[in-house]
């Protein structure tokens, strides 16, 4: 009897797991081929690739890392933390090489994690690289971590942060690094390096004038696979400021040209760079992105935007002229009003209470759309409202787009592009190149031409401002910015030739203006030190 | 690399101190174990008869281990032996070969330096197999034997319970012996098979060294300017490297070595053709050298620094410093370049016949600028002898320096002459040169080695093992004999506490106290440096409660005695009093507990391996395994009290 029901039982236990195989099999079958070919056959499958959830999705699968995975035992977490604390202990005791496989270690536990590859690489393209003396070796170190951060892209092909990183690396820190002369040297007689960076960006289309690789046009490659990553949805911009992501190909290219020009280039090809790089910053400004009220601007709408705006407001005036002004007036006096200002009228406002007197009159003029509606007489109204509600509207939308313009410093390189390529600024920029290097001529202090001794530093600088006077700025202000350097070496020159600093310099008035308060703040600043050196006894001209 | 433990002390001033704290051990253990043993009788028959029973076991116990018999303590040492056979343990020689079949995969192939990825390896592999396999052997078997009753066809037998002890340490130690054996021979083919490699030329980088100037030799003209002189170039890259080599010709041939690099180098030889075309064809390129080393290195006895001043500079503790720089490893101290700072080794009877015309520096500084000065440069240093006079500030004959550039993180290599000229004391040169080995030798067989840093704004950092004078290397197959040594240690000590645990606990919970026995020895440092907070007096530090009151109220001072300051109830003042007494003996009782595990830490020498020194037998090794004698010393006859105490025992 106990043996009938015994079997009973086993027979049904066989029929149910029988049953459900097929289930299962629907369920977890694995999918099949690789790349195009690649079909996901099971339900389960199926819905990893229609979210990219598989591990596959995410990039290359390491069977070393997986089978390392699986010997942890699920302790991998603790594997991972030691392994983390080992390497900052040898990174401590200066064991660089067994930072580096230990690092190897902990990525082969937790490959998919951006943060840990991220970490790693800092460490060795900045932390390990500048302990060593040889600049060589730095650049080695520089090197290994961005290697190694494009090792980490592989097995998380859809994170744009990689390529952002990547780029970074090779482009920032080898051209503003301390040591950045050797690292662009390094950089473009790198051949293994070129090579192994073609695997992943096409290296032929990074070569500079001399046709080496040029690193700001290779960080320009890594900034646009990211954007392309981007672009394309598999890639999620997550917390990362949009206009800086966006940005960072046309600033390559603004960087690539720059340097081109201070390398000592001043003819078409040059001319033909700063094209490039209108082009790359006009796609930038074509670009929409979002607003914190959650539409989307495009900084090339800015001036239309603006023009919409002034035209509403103009309407407003014209349909319900004063109004607005008194409103103003009335807002303004019941402000000041209370404290801090007690009462007290613009002539009466201390210079501490400047400030906040300026915010007060900002918030006087915010309109209270309410308020203002019933000033107006009833015919007007409805059309008041939508003039209101679209003038707010553009309001916000302009200062959204000059948000991402003061973000992305896009006036700046504006300037900068639309300058450059004048034939002007080409000239100034060749005279200005001498006079560097006429600078640096210790015995002379001028420049040497076919074995020749032509113009002195100082004559060179002069026709160089002169031909910056006759490029046509946008902002003549920008413009002065693009300059500010070559004006402190000039005084530089006028200081060591006991030569009184010129009060002008300039035609154009934007650029006299500005070239005035730093000339007007650099002399009370040195009047302001000569009297502190005064009275501690010390007395400097 | 700096390996940091390569200054032991030496056996004979490290032997007294051990012994004394032997002699402690056993005693504290003997009156402890006698104090259990008392109470734990007294609570069951009174206090009389606990005496004499603990009188009993003790007067008992001397003449029957002095009758421990090695005859029948090896044939029980043989079945263990067996019995592990039987076990196949021997499986674990198998899994390592697997490892090393496919160890590759995980290792990092780019590594700049693969000797120490593939040492690291080797050495990681055969320490867990050999814990994993010398826990299993060792813990599970007297617990089983005991479930089993097997243990009764030994005790029937007249055998003492030290010689069941014994024979299974001795038989499980070994198998371990064989299987480390074995392992040691896969592991040598493993390195030596994975690091070999070979170059060829990259011919597209040849390129011709010209004459700049006329090269004149015995006053011949040998080459004038534009004259190929030398070729230099590349090598191809293999194993994720490639060299660099600059070879200079003579009479249509020259050799040169590589740079270093990946742990070694090459030797180029060129013989230029009788067509005068150099092709790749006219170079060879030896196997990787420099790569399997076993220096003997020389250390100083001492190390000084000299302040700014020019005076011996100190710490409050009266050691002998540079300057701090503020990085986080203290292992270096700094002199400031261009300044009157100095460092200074003395030497102690350094021996003229062992070196005939060079004396062979080695050298393994650190480097920090203050500012980044010239990049393209190295920074410089300048070394010289002098002779030891009263103090450092008082002058005495010294040499002529000896400038050289300093290479950072990798062991430099200067031949100083022994000859060399010399300045008396007002510092005015000699008439004829002076013998660094004989004529700055003061009576004691004293020589002083001085450093300084020639570049302004620059600091060099040094330590006592920084610069030594290398004699001729050892066998590196020796070496790594040595350091499997030191694994062999460690696999004796997880055995001994194995069997020591196994006498009284049953076979997981043994082999549990066993692995965490492991795990405090491999952290005894940590726990160490808990307990004294690092201090070099190794004074006690803080205790946990007053760590935590200084958390909570972040402060730096003394938190219970700050809060014992400010209050005059005498309540509150006891207490707290009462809690730093607590404190003081958890702190106490952590010391004494890190004192009770072998340090396994001591017992890695894969370091000496991998950084090419030689490991001293009798500094490093042979007190490391009169201290593992003295742990299976300890748990054998503790282990024999705990075996006896059980009624199969008796």
């Amino acid at each position: 009897m106990k043996n009938k029901a015994f079997s009973r039982n086993k027979i049904i236990y066989l029929v149910v797991i029988v049953a459900l195989i097929f289930p299962l099999s629907m369920l977890g079958m694995p999918a099949t081929g690789t790349g195009e070919n690649r079909v996901a056959s099971g339900m389960l499958a199926s819905i990893r690739d229609e979210h990219g959830l598989g591990t596959a999705n995410l990039g290359k699968v390491d069977p070393s890392g997986a089978s390392m995975q699986l010997a942890m035992l699920g302790m991998k977490n603790v594997a991972a933390h030691i392994l983390w604390s080992k390497a900052l202990h040898y990174g401590k005791t200066e064991q660089f090489d067994k930072v580096s496989a230990t690092v190897k270690q902990i990525v082969a536990l937790h490959p998919y994690f951006f943060k840990v590859w991220d970490f790693e690489a800092h460490n060795l393209s900045y932390n390990i690289s500048a302990q060593f003396d040889d600049v060589e070796v730095r650049y080695h170190w520089l090197k290994k971590g961005t290697s190694f951060m494009m090792e980490g892209f592989e097995y998380n092909a859809n994170q744009s942060r990689f390529p952002k990183t990547i780029a970074r690396h090779v482009g920032s820190k080898i051209d503003k690094a301390d040591e950045k002369i050797q690292y662009r040297q390094y950089f473009r007689d790198d051949k293994a390096f070129h090579d192994e960076l073609d695997r992943m960006v096409e290296i032929d289309s990074s070569r500079g004038i001399d046709q080496k690789p040029h690193h700001w046009l290779v960080s320009r490659l890594w900034s646009k696979q990211m954007v392309d990553l981007l672009d394309s949805g598999k890639a999620h911009i997550e917390t990362q400021t949009p206009v800086l992501v966006y940005s960072a190909p046309a600033k390559a290219y603004s960087y690539y040209s720059k340097r081109s020009e201070e390398s000592g280039h001043f003819d078409a090809y040059i001319k033909n760079a700063w094209k490039r790089t209108e082009r790359d910053w006009v796609e930038f400004a074509s670009r929409s992105f979002p607003t914190l009220r959650g539409g989307v601007v495009k900084i090339e709408d800015l001036v239309v935007y603006q023009d919409q705006q002034a035209l509403a407001n103009e309407r407003l005036t014209e349909l319900v002229p004063g109004v607005r002004e008194k409103l103003y007036e009335e807002r303004l006096t019941e402000i000041l009003a209370e404290p801090p200002f007690n009462g007290l009228s613009e002539a009466e406002m201390p210079p501490v209470l400047i400030p906040e007197y300026e915010m007060a009159k900002r918030r006087a003029r915010v309109l209270d759309e309410e308020v203002f509606l019933a000033r107006i007489p009833e015919e007007h109204r409805a059309e008041a409202k939508m003039l209101i509600r679209r003038s707010l509207d553009l309001s916000s939308k302009v200062f959204s787009i000059n948000q991402d313009i003061a973000s992305a410093n896009y006036l700046f390189f504006r300037e900068e592009y639309t300058v450059e390529q004048q034939e002007s600024a080409l000239k100034a920029r060749e005279l200005f190149y001498k006079a560097k290097i006429a600078a640096n001529n210790v015995v002379f202090r001028g420049y040497v031409e076919n074995g020749v001794q032509v113009d002195g530093a100082k004559e060179l600088f002069e026709k160089g401002f002169a031909e910056w006077d006759k490029v046509e700025f946008i902002n003549p202000v920008a413009g002065y910015e693009l300059i500010g350097d070559e004006i402190q070496l000039y005084w530089g020159i006028l200081a060591e030739l006991e030569i009184q600093f010129p009060e002008k310099l300039f035609e154009t008035e934007g650029l006299q203006l500005r070239y005035q308060e730093i000339y007007e703040g650099t002399i009370r600043r040195a009047l302001e030190d000569n009297e502190r050196n005064n009275d501690n006894g010390n007395n400097i001209n | 690399m700096i390996v940091e433990n390569q200054l032991a002390i030496p056996f004979l001033q490290w032997l007294p101190d051990a012994l004394l704290a032997f002699v402690a051990v056993i005693s504290v253990l003997l009156v402890l174990g006698s104090m259990v043993g008392f109470l734990s009788v007294a609570f069951r028959q009174g206090p009389t008869e606990a005496v004499y029973a603990v009188a009993n076991v003790l007067f008992k116990a001397v003449p029957d281990v002095m009758a421990t018999s090695p005859r029948r303590t090896f044939a029980l040492a043989k079945i263990a032996f067996y019995e592990a056979m039987r076990n196949k343990v021997l499986v674990a020689v198998l899994i390592f070969l697997l490892v090393m079949l496919f160890g590759s995969w995980f290792l990092d192939s780019k590594n700049d330096s693969p000797v120490v990825l593939y040492i690291s390896v080797v050495f990681g592999a055969t320490t867990y197999l050999i814990f994993l396999l010398s826990l299993f052997l060792s813990v599970f078997s007297l617990p089983n034997d005991i479930k089993n009753k097997t243990i009764y066809t030994i005790v029937t037998k007249p055998v003492r319970p030290l010689e069941i002890i014994l024979g299974r340490v001795l038989g499980f130690g070994a198998i371990g012996s064989l299987f480390l054996v074995l392992v040691m021979f896969v592991s040598y083919a493993f390195v030596q098979r994975g690091l070999t490699h070979e170059h060829q030329i990259n011919v597209d980088s040849i390129e011709e060294i010209t004459a700049q100037n006329p090269i004149i030799q015995n006053g011949e003209v040998i080459a004038q300017i534009g004259d190929t002189i030398g070729y230099r170039g590349k090598t191809t890259e293999d194993a994720h490297h490639s060299h660099k080599f600059e070879i200079y010709l003579e009479e249509g041939k020259g050799s040169a070595q590589t740079d270093f690099k990946s742990d070694h180098y090459h030797t180029v030889s060129l013989t230029v053709p009788d067509d005068g075309i150099v092709t790749a064809d006219s170079f060879t390129i030896s196997p990787p050298q420099g790569m399997f080393r076993s220096r003997v290195p020389v250390y100083a006895s001492r190390i000084d620094f000299l302040g700014r001043n020019g005076e011996r500079s100190v710490d409050n503790t009266g050691k002998s410093v540079g300057i701090f720089v503020g990085k986080e490893w203290m292992y270096h101290s700094y002199i400031e370049g261009g300044s009157e700072m100095a460092a200074v080794w003395t030497f102690k009877d350094l021996s003229p016949e062992s070196f005939e015309e060079t004396l062979p520096l080695e050298l393994n500084l650190s480097v920090f600028r203050l500012s980044k000065g010239d990049m393209s440069r190295g920074i410089a240093g300048e070394i010289y002898f002098r002779k030891p006079s009263s103090s450092l500030q008082v002058k005495s004959e010294e040499s002529v320096r000896v400038p050289f550039i300093v290479k950072e993180f990798e062991i430099q290599s200067l031949a100083v002459p022994r000859e060399l000229g010399g300045l008396d004391i007002q510092g005015n040169p000699t008439e004829n040169k002076i013998d660094v080995l004989k004529d700055l030798v003061n009576d004691k067989g004293e020589v002083e080695l001085w450093l300084q840093c020639t570049d302004t704004r620059q600091y060099l950092g040094a330590a006592r093992a920084s610069i030594y004078v290398r004699t001729p290397d050892s066998s590196y197959f020796l070496n790594f004999v040595k350091a499997y040594i030191g694994l062999w240690i460690q696999m004796v000590l997880v055995v001994a506490f194995g069997v020591f645990f196994s006498t009284f606990l049953n076979g997981p919970i043994s082999m549990l106290t066993t692995l965490l026995s492991i795990i405090i020895g491999s952290f005894k440092e940590h726990i160490f440096l808990i307990a004294t907070s690092g201090r070099e007096d190794n004074q006690l530090s803080v205790g946990p409660i007053e760590a935590a009151l200084r958390v909570l109220t972040q402060t730096d001072s003394k938190g219970l005695d700050l809060i014992a300051a400010d209050t005059t109830n005498p309540l509150l003042v006891y207490g707290l009093s009462a809690l730093q007494w607590i404190d003081y003996f958890v702190v106490l009782a952590l010391r004494a507990f890190s004192n009770l595990f072998p340090d396994f830490s001591q017992l890695n020498f894969s370091n000496s391996l991998t950084a090419g020194y030689n490991i001293n037998f009798y500094n490093q090794l042979l007190p490391q395994l009169l201290t593992a004698f003295g742990f299976v010393l300890v748990t054998s006859l503790v282990s024999y009290f705990f075996l006896k105490t059980k009624e199969i025992a008796k």
